[in-house]
């Protein structure tokens, strides 16, 4: 296994603004390698923002992101090549088959095509490796998007409710899947709504409402906790 | 990955999206023909009127179907959220831009090549004469058609209307290839008396690269949010 | 507030000076009569069309490198007043083209060209006015005028060599002009310069205010107030 390439990622006075209103707020987070973080809050609380600025997707609107000394608004290709994002859609080309998409992705990423067949026994989809992606059903595609998130071996992982679609087996191969990343160094995020499924995994938690950090440090409670505690609660100071 | 190789992975890769989808191409092809036909119907009238008419129209086909085309190849890869997978990819961005012009271009190529005989034929005009000055200005001319669309496509899918906006966009910035296409093809053909067609190969030819240059210079720009 | 307004009185001071040296002073020329008049609006609005879709470009160009919104309210104003100036142009190029060649239009290079672009920065208009307040709308907007501004070049290289070398009219700049008419022009063209900065500072503070009320907005919302 390869030494992280990432010690730590950092969000300093991390704003954006989406029209005109703030949809993140002074975020300030710092994120240590071979650690999960559960990125917990309610709807609308700001979590696929936080997860697109982490990608360099957004550009911050204040503030900035670091990538251990880098920022992230100067990130080049080298910077991009560090990154798997499992977002809400699944991201991937209807017209090809599972195997031409990742394929397409691991050269992208510099991974040689002999990495392709393994993953997709990995993920399950060996036998579905020759067919056209539009075919898939949610879950399949779910276990595709992640394949193509994690076959560069990425020293940070954003897995955003990476749980969608997934049945009991799938649900079980991504939390396996989570483990080795954080195993081998990497810096995992995991938006998720399936708190009990990701209690196990998570070493940190953060808690997003309206935009800011309601709360920010190690898992010593369960998850359900924590979000009951901080996700909702008005009236109180951030 | 160097510019380079992230262009033909792309271009490798849409082509193939692109034939296996095929609706692109049929409708593109079918789009040549029912234009075609419109025109000669709309249109025709004696030999030296089916000349004077021919250059116009034939550009005509070419800029709708190569919107059309532009269009339709982005707003497939813009919903199904790949494109962003590729922009967040360590892919390099000019590289992805140069895949996307030439895609465009070559299919707007193709109806190109598709109108003008089928053109040429139904409006009697004697245009194998002239086949390879032809050719070259559809192809400067297309290719103007794809570096201004392709850019602007890109950024569109972002704002409402992006379909309709799309055209209402391109079609004015491109009416110097416009000008200067009809202009060359019928000075090519000779239905202009005292028309030298140098200026007009030196217009496109400038606008080409301006605009290539132009285009992969705010590309970066365009597309980070 | 206090530079604001002494600079617009000065604007409005000069306009009149510039009717009355028009009218009042400038020799009536020989052939025309008193239409020729237009002449020293629609060469001025001509310049002044192009120079707002410039600074248009440079304001995109910045938002596009910043992504601040005070160079897309500046690029936003320069369009609008470009394209009124660029209106001018065309509304006053038809009165003039009556009397003088009989008829209302002609597709002659410079017509022609500023035609086009105000098409083309009409359609930035409309996308700035309609597309949404979103940044995404107004990047591509932003694109879309830093593309169509090499274009004014273009159309008018395409439009002249289109209809021909001839010399459409007497050029309007050109040679053999009256030094009271020279000095005519000399001095609307500092009344429309005048204008143009006015103008552009008057709509770039109200599209910059918008904003500031949003920006508004978004304080409130920091401190956690709801708005």
């Amino acid at each position: 296994m390869s030494a992280p390439r990432l010690s730590e990622v950092r969000a300093e006075a991390l704003s954006r603004l989406h029209d005109d209103t703030y949809a993140l707020i002074d975020v300030n987070l710092t994120l240590r390698a071979g650690r999960v973080t559960a990125l917990l809050g309610a709807n609308g609380a700001g979590k696929s923002t936080l997860m697109g600025l982490l990608s360099t997707a957004l550009r911050p609107s204040e503030g900035r992101v670091r990538f251990d000394d880098a920022d992230a608004t100067m990130a080049g290709p080298r910077l991009r090549r560090l990154i798997g994002h499992v977002a809400h859609r699944p991201m991937l080309y209807g017209e090809l088959t599972a195997r031409e998409n990742l394929e397409f992705f691991a050269s992208l990423y510099g991974v040689d095509a002999s990495h392709v067949a393994p993953w997709l026994e990995r993920v399950g989809l060996a036998r579905a490796s020759d067919r056209a992606v539009a075919g898939f059903s949610r879950g399949m595609a779910q276990r595709l998007a992640l394949a193509r998130a994690l076959v560069h071996a990425p020293a940070l992982v954003l897995l955003d409710e990476p749980f969608t679609g997934l049945d009991p087996t799938g649900a079980d191969l991504l939390v396996g899947l989570v483990q080795e990343a954080r195993a081998r160094g990497a810096i995992v995020v995991l938006v998720t709504h399936d708190l009990a499924l990701s209690d196990a995994l998570a070493d940190d938690v953060v808690v997003l409402r309206a935009g800011r950090v309601a709360f920010a440090g190690e898992r010593d409670a369960p998850l359900d906790a924590l979000y009951r505690a901080h996700a909702e609660a008005r009236g109180r100071a951030a | 990955m160097s510019s380079f190789e992230t262009f033909r992975a792309v271009l490798v890769k849409d082509a193939r999206v692109e034939l296996r989808a095929r609706e692109t191409l049929v409708t593109l092809a079918f789009f040549a023909l029912v234009l075609s036909l419109v025109f000669t119907f709309g249109f025709s009238g004696d030999e030296l009127t089916n000349r004077i008419l021919f250059p116009g129209c034939l550009w005509a086909i070419v800029l709708f179907a190569g919107t059309l085309a532009t269009g339709r190849t982005f707003a497939r890869e813009a919903r199904e959220g790949a494109f962003a997978a590729l922009v967040g990819s360590p892919a390099h961005r000019g590289g992805i831009l140069a895949a996307k012009v030439t895609l465009n271009f070559a299919l707007s190529l193709f109806v190109a090549l598709l109108a003008a005989p089928l053109l040429a034929v139904l409006l009697r005009v004697d245009a194998a004469a002239h086949l390879a000055p032809l050719i070259g200005q559809l192809t400067l001319g297309v290719l103007g058609f794809a570096l201004v669309g392709t850019p602007l496509a890109v950024v569109a899918v972002n704002a409402r209307f992006a379909e309709v906006l799309l055209p209402m966009l391109v079609f004015p910035l491109v009416t110097p290839v416009l000008i200067a296409g009809v202009s060359a093809t019928a000075a090519t053909l000779g239905t202009v008396p005292d028309q030298d067609v140098g200026p007009w190969w030196q217009l496109l030819i400038a606008f080409d690269v301006v605009y290539g240059i132009g285009g992969q210079l705010i590309f970066e720009q365009l597309v980070t949010e | 507030m206090r530079g604001q307004a002494a600079l617009i009185g000065a604007a409005f001071i000069a306009m009149l000076l510039g009717h009355f040296a028009v009218f009042a002073w400038a020799p009536v020329e020989a052939q025309m009569g008193v239409v020729q008049k237009i002449f020293y609006y629609h060469v001025n609005s001509a310049w002044a069309c192009y120079l707002g879709f410039v600074s248009c470009f440079v304001g995109s160009l910045g938002y596009l490198y910043t992504r601040k919104g005070r160079w897309d309210a500046f690029a936003l104003a320069s369009a609008e007043v470009g394209l009124m100036f660029g209106l001018i142009v065309l509304v006053t190029g038809p009165l003039w083209a009556r009397p003088a060649w009989g008829v209302w239009w002609k597709w002659e290079p410079r017509l022609t060209s500023m035609a086009l672009m105000v098409l083309m920065f009409g359609a930035y208009w409309v996308l700035q006015s309609f597309a949404g307040a979103g940044e995404g709308a107004r990047r591509l907007a932003a694109g879309l005028a830093v593309f169509a501004t090499p274009n004014i070049w273009f159309v008018h290289i395409a439009v002249r060599k289109w209809r021909g070398m001839h010399p459409e009219i007497q050029d309007k700049a050109g040679g053999g002009l009256d030094p009271d008419m020279r000095a005519t022009l000399g001095l609307v063209s500092v009344v429309v310069l005048l204008l143009f900065v006015v103008l552009v500072r008057m709509r770039f503070r109200m599209h910059f205010q918008e904003r500031q009320v949003g920006a508004l907005r978004r304080r409130l919302q920091r401190a956690g107030v709801e708005a």
